[in-house]
């Protein structure tokens, strides 16, 4: 069945996707094609609302972050037109953001993977907001990475641009 | 498949699309067994590197240089995403027997970032001008001028001139590239050419009329002079020119102030006029070059490019307004009356923004310089 076809009785076509702890969203076509991953997917093998389409996801995007995701690819869906127009869609996606550390970079990873270009852009740019100033040893704890440079590499690495370390 | 009436497929397996976990990981040490432990703790955790190039993209150039220190497989990244290759322009600014020079941006209010010029053979830390990402500093009673790139590090002192001291007038790459030309003059209009490896400067014979602006594009040397309405399109050594007389395309004597710049923007050459009225309120004129019909066309609008231009030096970039996360359609400038004042104005709309934590207050201004600059390690 081709993308945008409608069911024959008159049935939007629907999509779920299961998360790996079990939990399933039922989403419309509209929402589920904000995500690049998605819409490739299902303009080859569609869905329809009687037999929808039921797409597994990997473990590393738990339910409550396919939770953040789905929110707002149903509101960015739905666009400026409703609920207040783009300034309130706006404020959606400033609050969307409001995540605590881990949940940030698991929305993230989940945009990067699930291709939704803008909300990895907004979401990228809240942990770039969130590192702003930090050290580099800030930076390392903050996304639990352990340095592999010996401390001759670094300090060669840093006498490069000594104006970022000043 | 069918499963309760619903159709499972394998959508997002691993021979589908990349594995979600990775089979590398960014977490490395040097004690195999450390590694081991902590890829396993959820304290640890893969960012794969398009995340960390996106990171990297949503930056100002010191955190992403921080940013691309934290491992190996982060500076890999980074190099492949050169953070210095930021688009934005910054405010550098450099005072008189002061070592340590600022930063600012229009993008990243808060951000302010520091550079300490030392290592420099360079007495005053008063600059001349800024091409491609190099300050250049005007020649001393005993050297010849000096470049130097403050995110590189690089620095360059060209040879001393024999007769007049030379001012700075054009470099039409950054002076690591070897097809590099750099143009300076004397008083009495001639011209002098140093490329990469040279050992001194050489005179340019032939002379150039005088003009008010000047740029280099695509090899070649292009200068305006608003009185005359002369365009020279030239290359050096031997000089062969061409003289284009295109009526100057404003009457400059209606206005109070009046400032002209070439500009090259997507590939075309532009005549920016930044003009002043009695009553201190901003007139900007555009024009594109069109060399067939030899004429100046009026440009209503810069569509999605930003202009950045220090106007006393008569030069300006082009930026894609979104890879430098600025406002398309604009031109930020600084503006030196009534009041020293940065400003960007909107050529659709004719609104003013401003910028007040970029002007340096309380300084004299003989005392500092000030100039947009694109970094770049190169």
């Amino acid at each position: 069945m081709s993308e945008g076809t409608k069911e024959p009785d008159g049935g939007e076509e629907k999509v779920v996707l299961k998360t790996h702890d079990g939990q399933e969203f039922t989403v419309d076509m509209a929402t589920a094609n904000q995500s690049g991953t998605l819409k490739n997917l299902l303009s080859e093998v569609g869905s329809s609302s009687n037999n929808p389409q039921v797409i597994p996801l990997p473990s590393s995007i738990t339910s409550r972050v396919l939770g953040k995701v789905v929110e707002y690819c149903q509101r960015h869906a739905a666009g400026g037109g409703r609920r207040g127009g783009m300034q309130a869609l706006e404020q959606f996606d400033e609050e969307l953001v409001e995540l605590d550390k881990d949940m940030l970079l698991d929305v993230t990873y989940a945009a990067a993977f699930l291709d939704v270009p803008r909300l990895l852009d907004l979401t990228s740019q809240a942990v770039a907001d969130a590192i702003k100033n930090m050290s580099v040893e800030e930076v390392r704890h903050y996304f639990g990475v352990v340095s592999d440079f010996t401390e001759e590499e670094e300090k060669v690495i840093r006498s490069e641009c000594p104006w970022a370390f000043e | 498949m069918k499963n309760n009436g619903y159709k499972q497929i394998g959508a997002l397996d691993a021979d589908v699309l990349p594995p979600p976990h990775p089979h590398k990981s960014a977490v490395t040490t040097d004690k195999k067994k450390k590694r081991e432990i902590e890829s396993e703790s959820r304290s640890t955790r893969y960012i794969p590197m398009d995340i960390v190039k996106c990171l990297l993209a949503s930056m100002n150039p010191k955190d992403a240089v921080r940013l691309s220190v934290a491992c190996k497989d982060w500076r890999a990244a980074a190099a492949e995403f050169d953070p210095t290759m930021w688009k934005t322009p910054w405010l550098i600014t450099t005072q008189f027997e002061n070592p340590t020079c600022s930063l600012r941006s229009v993008v990243d209010k808060e951000v302010t970032f520091k550079i300490e010029l030392h290592g420099y053979p360079l007495k005053r830390t008063l600059f001349c001008d800024c091409s491609r990402g190099w300050l250049v500093a005007n020649p001393s009673t005993y050297s010849g001028p000096l470049l130097l790139n403050p995110f590189s590090r690089a620095w360059l002192q060209l040879p001393p001139c024999l007769i007049e001291p030379t001012f700075f007038l054009c470099m039409s790459a950054a002076p690591s590239n070897p097809d590099c030309v750099l143009l300076a003059r004397d008083f009495i209009k001639r011209f002098y050419v140093w490329r990469p490896g040279d050992q001194s400067w050489t005179v340019e014979k032939g002379l150039v009329e005088l003009f008010d602006t000047i740029i280099s594009f695509e090899g070649q040397f292009y200068t305006w002079n608003d009185h005359s309405g002369c365009l020279t399109i030239f290359r050096v050594l031997p000089l062969r020119l061409r003289k284009l007389m295109m009526p100057c395309p404003v009457d400059r004597s209606a206005y109070v102030k009046s400032s002209t710049s070439l500009v090259e923007c997507r590939g075309n050459i532009l005549l920016v006029y930044v003009m002043e009225n009695a009553d201190e309120s901003l007139v900007i004129f555009l024009f594109q070059l069109d060399l067939e019909k030899e004429m100046w066309i009026n440009m209503e609008s810069l569509g999605d490019r930003a202009l950045f231009m220090n106007i006393p030096s008569k030069r300006g970039v082009s930026v894609v307004a979104s890879e430098a996360r600025c406002c398309a359609n604009c031109i930020y400038f600084l503006r030196p009356f009534p009041d020293v004042e940065f400003i960007s104005y909107n050529i659709g709309s004719h609104s003013i923004e401003r910028f007040p934590q970029l002007v340096n207050h309380g300084r004299q201004q003989y005392s500092y310089s000030q100039f947009w600059i694109t970094p770049t390690l190169s």
